[in-house]
């Protein structure tokens, strides 16, 4: 892909123009940043460059996309069988849901409202789970062959996640997607080595310095933790998977729970494109999530979000703690992740309180939802979704 | 596999630190035919678990050892958590209790489901899963746990005499140990709000389910008496022993002892059961 075809580009130049600027100037007339700008200033939190992100226009392709507010949901109790993904329903599933978010005609149609055969596409990957609560095959394998179908050439399309490796130990290998290249920041060597013969990390020619996220919060890592970090400090890199090689994404997380809130769309996003995500968990958990987001190689490439919810977790998530998993039988889909997010949310906390992890909702688990909405990310008010229910 | 896998793990059993290599039988399981094995330290529990570890961190964590074993086409895995106390692998292990078919299989504190068995014994938290959950699986998991668990001294944790009584004595199998925000959300997300503004301190909570209603019990314990007025302050709690205090839509009754505990209650409790906290 050239710098001419490189959409991130003039973003790039932009955003470095700027953050050199520092006067958030004429910016401030507008109320909503006004207001998105007072929770960034919170002084309870460490400061970030979010601020410094959100001076960059917009594009056509901005979140929270073609369908803001839209989300179908397709539910199937068919669609896993004896605790396994049907492939046939899933592939159904999508399609329904394709067809009822862009009201296209047909499917390819569908789905070239959002991608390119020209265009370098990734499926971005939930992979954490491994074999038993990753983004499922059945699923993945139904968005290949929908681009395939739609005249996307194998050759264009991606699985990718932080971790080449766990997408390997989840089944994302060569042998199972021939033809489809599987690639991750944080790589090893067929020794099992993270270092090359320089002794240099190979997922530091994974990052592209040129793209950070800034938080006043350090990472420190011992010898054994750095390469799933890749960097120590207080910035995180974006991957060059993201800012250099792929056009489009496609984002297909998994239905799960973390803590009482979930671990969907934008945290698969927001923790899943940076380096040294360790020192964001304690006092921005959210806050990453929503504002890695908003900077233009996520905001502007990612064009559709597929929620696996097969099969998903209701507790002990991110982690798959087997107990815990559970059949959601259903599939969500829309381009405005806050969305899709907020519908997901709804699915797991039913479920918590049938199973009686908890009572009644916990307002904490939407803050971050809520604040992503404010950045400007998609609808998080559940009155103001317009939510498309398909029942098989 | 002909050979015992003695492995040279160094594993410090409960309090008593002496160092015992960690043996994994080759007959522990029928046709084993791999056995991987990892361990993570402190900070390499990022690596291993990601954001999970943030959870087992705020217990106090020291290192976990993984065995990943494949026998019969089965893929089994099972992780030995040492913690930095018998109170932290409870824990875990009171959290991430959840129905439990069997109860108290091996040793007291452990619970069977069909893809897991998790207990916690001394200093340790076992968790033991399997990808299949059949009937077979689950036998094979009590196995590798039995032959686990039985290197490790028996040190059970000693929970606190409060909830002996004969009113709470059916309901320990609830009771939970809390010692910061992260066990607050994945373990008893209803008082994360209570909780939300605390720190340094350490909860034991019992939801106790009786005569169709139900009501909790906590001894909470704070590092100093400004934290312990601060978490009353900012839920508009009183030092007004015994008494019940109604904050929005809930019951609470507090009862304040010495060294900075808190017992406290939600909802409407029995009075035998009130005059037994106030004694206490």
């Amino acid at each position: 892909m050239s710098t001419k075809d490189n959409p991130s580009e003039s973003g790039r130049r932009n955003f470095f123009k700027l953050a050199a600027a520092g006067s958030l100037g004429a910016l401030m007339a507008s109320t909503p940043l006004k207001k998105v700008l007072a929770q960034v200033q919170d002084p309870e939190k460490p400061a970030t460059n979010i601020a410094d992100a959100l001076k960059i226009p917009k594009t056509e392709t901005s979140m929270p996309g073609k369908f803001p507010g839209k989300v179908v949901k397709v539910f199937d109790a068919q669609s896993v069988v004896e605790d396994k993904p049907v492939k046939t329903a899933a592939y159904q599933m999508l399609s329904d849901a394709m067809l009822q978010l862009t009201g296209a005609a047909t499917l390819s149609e569908a789905w070239l409202m959002f991608v390119q055969p020209h265009e370098k596409i990734g499926l971005k990957l939930n992979p954490i789970g491994g074999k038993l609560l990753s983004s499922s095959h059945e699923v993945v394998q139904s968005v290949i062959e929908q681009l395939l179908e739609a005249g996307i050439p194998k050759e264009n399309i991606v699985l990718w996640d932080r971790r080449e490796f766990q997408l390997h130990e989840a089944g994302f290998t060569a042998d199972a997607y021939p033809g489809i290249a599987i690639t991750g920041t944080e790589k090893k060597d067929a020794d099992g080595s993270y270092y090359n013969k320089e002794g240099k990390l190979y997922s530091e020619e994974m990052i592209d310095k040129d793209w950070f996220y800034f938080a006043d919060v350090d990472g420190e890592y011992d010898d054994y933790t750095l390469p799933y970090m890749v960097n120590a400090g207080k910035y995180s890199y974006f991957t060059k998977i993201l800012t250099q090689d792929l056009d489009k994404i496609i984002n297909i997380p998994i239905l799960k729970n973390a803590g009482s809130s979930i671990t969907l769309c934008l945290k698969n996003l927001g923790y899943g494109v940076i380096t040294n995500t360790g020192r964001l968990h304690a006092k921005l958990w959210g806050d990453t999530s929503a504002e890695v987001c908003c900077f233009p190689p996520v905001r502007d490439k990612v064009v559709l979000n597929v929620v696996d919810g097969l099969r998903g977790c209701y507790q002990g998530g991110p982690g798959a703690n087997p107990q815990y998993i559970c059949n959601y039988n259903t599939l969500l889909v829309g381009t405005d992740a806050v969305a899709v997010d907020r519908i997901g949310y709804d699915i797991v906390l039913k479920k918590r309180i049938e199973e009686g992890i908890q009572q009644e909702d916990s307002p904490r688990g939407r803050q971050f939802m809520e604040y992503a909405a404010q950045l400007g990310l998609g609808e998080a008010d559940i009155e103001k979704i317009d939510l498309v229910e398909v029942i098989k | 596999m002909k050979n015992t896998l003695i492995l040279f793990l160094f594993l410090f059993a409960g309090n008593c630190f002496a160092q015992q290599p960690f043996v994994l039988r080759d007959d522990v399981l029928p046709d084993i035919t791999s056995v991987n094995t990892r361990l993570f330290d402190k900070d390499g529990l990022w690596g291993y678990i990601n954001g999970g570890a943030d959870l087992y961190l705020e217990y106090g964590f020291e290192q976990v050892t993984v065995f990943d074993i494949k026998a019969g086409g089965i893929d089994y895995k099972a992780d030995v958590y040492r913690m930095a106390s018998p109170e932290a692998a409870f824990g875990i292990f009171s959290i991430s209790r959840f129905k439990c078919q069997e109860s108290a299989r091996i040793t007291p504190d452990d619970c069977l489901t069909p893809y897991q068995y998790i207990a916690a014994k001394g200093n340790f938290y076992f968790s033991i899963s399997n990808s299949s959950g059949s009937p077979e699986a689950q036998v094979h998991l009590l196995a590798i746990a039995g032959n686990l668990l039985e290197q490790i001294e028996n040190l059970s944790i000693e929970k606190p005499s409060l909830f002996n009584y004969e009113m709470l004595g059916p309901h320990l199998s609830g009771l939970k140990y809390i010692s910061g925000q992260l066990g607050m959300q994945n373990g008893f997300v209803r008082w994360e709000p209570l909780f939300q503004q605390s720190k340094n301190y350490t909860a034991w909570i019992m939801p106790v389910k009786q005569d169709g209603s139900i009501f909790y019990v906590a001894l909470v314990d704070f590092s100093d008496s400004a934290d312990m007025e601060t978490f009353m302050q900012k839920n508009g709690l009183t030092a007004s022993n015994g008494l019940n205090q109604v904050v929005g839509n809930k019951i609470y009754t507090l009862f304040i002892k010495q060294n900075n505990r808190l017992v406290l209650t939600e909802g409407v409790i029995p009075e035998s059961l009130r005059d037994y906290l106030e004694k206490f």
